[in-house]
C-alpha cells in the first residue's frame, strides 16, 4: 500500500549538513499497524513527515497504491491529504475558536460551499466513534488533554482516510490518557484503518502489527508486535 | 459553515484588537470622506466669490477691422461699424445651453458717448441685478441705483465732474441723480458712468441692443471650452472670448483646494492601509500552526490566501461603510464649525458612497495581500514542528 525506498533527508544549519535520514526503506501493507520507534532525534518524526508528505525527501521515492507521490504537485499533495491521509500530531492542534464538531467539520470547509447536513452527521458520529458523544458543542479549553487529542482523532477520521499518521499522539499526555488513546488507535486499526505511530514509548510495540526501530537516521526492523518479521 | 467561518469566527475571538483596527481605519475613512466634501463646498465657495470678481467669458458681435499700415508704419485698426446685439436673443441663447446650470451672471453692456453738463462722458448701460453678481467688489459710497432714474459714477468721472451721492445729472433730455460714487477700482470702471441699460435703449434709440455680454461660468466641473462651445452653437456669427487670466486664476485656486484635499487622503489611505498590513502580518505570524494544520488536512494554497485576505476584507469593508456614512454627517458639522454651511447643497451621493466603499475594500485586500501571500508559503512540517 504504502512502500518508501531509500528515502535520504538532510536539514542544514549555518551549512552545515545534518543527515537525518539514510537510505531508509519501508513497506506498509493494507491494515498494518506500523509502530516507529527511537530516541529523540533519530529521525522517526522526519521519516513520518516525509511519508505523509509534509516534507519532501532530498531522494528516493515513497509510493502509494503504486503511484509515486513524491513525484506529485501541490495540486495532487492537497487531494491526497484531504482524501487518502490523516496526520494526528503530539499537540491537538485545534482551532480554539471552533467546538469540537466544528473541529471536525474544518477538514469540510475549504472552499465556499457549506458545510452539509451528511457532513455534519458524519461528524458526529465520528466523536462518537472515539468517545465524546455528547460533548460536540464545548470548545477546546472546555475539554481535558485526552479529550482534545481525541477530537483531532475524530477530525483525522471524518474524511474516511485510508492512513492515519501519528506523530508522538500520546506525548502531551500522562500514561492512562495516553494508553486511551493508542487503545483508540488500535481498535480503528481493527476496523481495517491503516496506522503508522512514532512513539519514545517502547511499551506501545506490542499493539503493533509492525515494529521499526530508528536509530541515528538508519532504520532496522525490530521484533515485537503482534505479528513479527 | 465554510471558508468563510474560520477568518470571521477568529476576528470574533480577537474581538479588542479587532475593534480597535476597525476604529481607527474607520476613523481614517471618516476622515477623508468629510475632507473631500468639505473641500468640495470650501472650492465651490471659492469659484462663486472669485466669479463676483468680473466676467470669464465675452460675447462680442463680430465686426469689420481695417489693419492700417503703410510702408511698415503702423496707424492701428479702423472699425468700420458698430454692431450690436440683440440683448434677449443672446440671453435667451446662453440661458438655453445644456450647461446652463454653470452659468452664474449673464451682464449685458450698451456702451454709449454722451454729454454730461458739455463734457463727453462714457455711459453704460447695465442690468444692475445680474451687474452686481460680478462687481461685488465694489466699494460703493451710497447706494445701488433702484430704478432707471438713478446712475452710478465711477470714482474718476465722478471727482471730474463734481459728482457725488445725491448729485443730479442730465443726459440726453433725462435727469438722473447719483445714487452712489464707485470706489476706483483702477479699471475702466473708474472713467464711466452706469445706468439702467434699458434708459440708456431708450435714449440712444437702441431698443433691445447690447454692445457686448460678460458672463460668469463656473468651471470646476466642466472645462470653460465646453460652455463656450455651447454659446457658440446657440449664437451663431457672434464672437466669444474667454478671459483666460480670469479663468486659470480661478481654476488655479479651486484646484489647489482639491489638490490639497486629495492629497491628504492619500496619505490616509495609505497609512490605514500600512496598518491593515502590520495587523495582518502580526494574525499570520500568531497563526503559524494554524495555518500549517489546514494545510496538513489538505487546504490549497488559495484557501489559506483566501481566509486571511477575507479578515482585511471584513474590516475594510466594515470601515468602509461606517466611515462613509459617519464622514457624511462629519462634513455637516465641519462645515457648521467653520461658518462655511451657508448656501451648502451636498447631498448623498450613492455613486461615489459605492465607489468610496469599493476602493476601501480593494485598497485594504491589496494591503493584506502581501501577508496573507506569506502565509501561503508556510509549509506544514516548518509550522507544526512539536515543542
Amino acid at each position: 500500500m504504502l512502500v518508501a525506498r531509500k528515502i535520504r533527508k538532510s536539514f542544514y544549519s549555518d551549512g552545515v549538513e545534518n543527515r537525518v535520514l539514510k537510505d531508509v526503506s519501508l513497506s506498509i501493507g493494507d491494515g498494518d499497524f506500523v509502530c516507529v520507534l527511537g530516541r529523540s532525534g533519530s529521525g522517526k518524526s522526519t521519516l513520518l513527515n516525509v511519508m505523509s508528505t509534509l516534507l519532501r525527501p532530498d531522494g528516493g521515492s515513497i509510493s502509494f497504491n503504486g503511484r509515486d507521490i513524491t513525484r506529485f504537485g501541490e495540486r495532487d499533495l492537497g487531494t491526497l491529504r484531504r482524501r487518502d491521509f490523516a496526520i494526528i500530531f503530539q499537540h491537538h492542534h485545534l482551532m480554539p475558536y471552533l467546538t469540537a464538531v466544528e473541529n471536525v467539520l474544518v477538514p469540510f470547509m475549504g472552499s465556499i460551499k457549506r458545510v452539509t447536513r451528511e457532513q455534519t452527521r458524519r461528524a458526529l458520529s465520528s466523536l462518537e466513534k472515539v468517545g465524546l458523544g455528547g460533548k460536540e458543542n464545548r470548545l477546546p479549553g472546555q475539554l481535558s488533554g485526552g479529550e482534545q487529542q481525541r477530537v483531532s482523532i475524530a477530525r483525522a477520521l471524518v474524511k474516511s482516510p485510508s492512513v492515519i499518521f501519528a506523530d508522538e499522539p500520546t506525548g502531551n499526555l500522562d500514561r492512562k490518557t495516553g494508553d486511551g488513546i493508542v487503545d483508540l488507535l488500535k481498535s480503528l486499526n481493527d476496523e481495517g484503518l491503516t496506522v503508522i505511530m512514532v512513539t519514545h514509548e517502547t511499551s506501545y510495540k506490542a499493539r503493533a502489527t509492525k515494529v521499526v526501530e530508528m536509530t541515528d537516521g538508519v532504520m532496522r526492523e525490530s521484533s515485537g508486535g503482534r505479528a513479527t518479521l | 459553515m465554510n471558508i468563510f467561518t474560520l477568518p470571521i469566527r477568529n476576528l470574533k475571538r480577537k474581538l479588542p484588537r479587532t475593534l480597535i483596527m476597525l476604529v481607527v481605519f474607520t476613523i481614517g475613512i471618516l476622515s477623508m470622506v468629510a475632507i473631500n466634501r468639505v473641500s468640495r463646498v470650501v472650492g465651490d465657495g471659492l469659484e462663486k466669490k472669485l466669479n463676483q470678481f468680473g466676467a470669464n467669458i465675452l460675447v462680442y458681435p463680430v465686426t469689420d477691422n481695417l489693419h492700417l499700415s503703410y510702408g511698415g508704419f503702423e496707424l492701428g485698426s479702423l472699425s468700420y461699424e458698430v454692431r450690436y446685439l440683440s440683448e434677449s436673443k443672446v440671453e435667451g441663447a446662453i440661458r438655453n445651453i445644456e450647461l446652463s446650470k454653470n452659468i452664474s451672471a449673464i451682464a449685458p453692456k450698451l456702451v454709449a458717448p454722451e454729454k454730461v453738463g458739455g463734457t463727453p462722458v462714457m455711459v453704460v448701460g447695465v442690468n444692475w441685478g445680474e451687474e452686481m453678481k460680478i462687481k461685488e467688489h465694489w466699494m460703493l459710497h451710497g447706494a445701488v441705483p433702484d430704478g432707471p432714474s438713478s446712475l452710478l459714477a465711477g470714482g474718476s468721472i465722478a471727482e471730474s465732474l463734481g459728482l457725488k451721492h445725491g448729485s443730479s445729472v442730465t443726459i440726453g433730455k433725462s435727469k438722473f441723480s447719483v445714487s452712489g460714487v464707485i470706489g476706483k477700482t483702477g479699471s475702466e470702471d473708474d472713467n464711466v458712468i452706469f445706468m439702467d441699460i434699458h434708459q440708456l435703449q431708450r435714449i440712444t434709440d437702441k431698443k433691445g441692443l447690447v454692445n457686448f455680454v460678460e458672463v460668469s461660468a463656473l468651471c470646476s466641473a466642466c472645462p470653460i471650452e465646453d460652455i463656450v462651445k455651447q454659446i457658440s452653437g446657440g449664437l451663431p456669427g457672434v464672437d466669444i472670448r474667454t478671459v483666460q487670466s480670469q479663468v486659470m486664476q480661478r481654476m488655479s485656486a479651486v484646484g489647489f483646494v482639491t489638490r490639497l484635499a486629495g492629497a491628504v487622503s492619500l496619505v490616509i489611505i495609505f497609512t490605514a492601509s500600512f496598518m491593515i498590513a502590520l495587523f495582518m502580518i502580526a494574525s499570520v505570524n500568531e497563526r503559524k500552526r494554524e495555518i500549517g494544520v489546514l494545510r496538513s488536512l489538505g487546504y490549497s494554497r488559495l484557501s489559506v490566501f483566501t481566509v486571511f485576505c477575507f479578515e482585511a476584507l471584513m474590516i475594510g469593508s466594515a470601515a468602509g461603510l461606517i466611515g462613509y456614512v459617519s464622514g457624511y454627517f462629519a462634513s455637516f458639522k465641519a462645515l457648521e464649525i467653520l461658518k462655511i454651511a451657508e448656501d451648502t447643497k451636498l447631498g448623498f451621493a450613492p455613486a461615489q458612497f459605492l465607489l468610496t466603499f469599493l476602493i476601501v475594500t480593494a485598497v485594504s485586500m491589496a494591503a493584506s495581500a502581501l501577508p496573507a501571500w506569506k502565509a501561503t508559503r508556510i509549509e506544514p512540517s516548518e509550522a507544526l514542528v512539536a515543542l
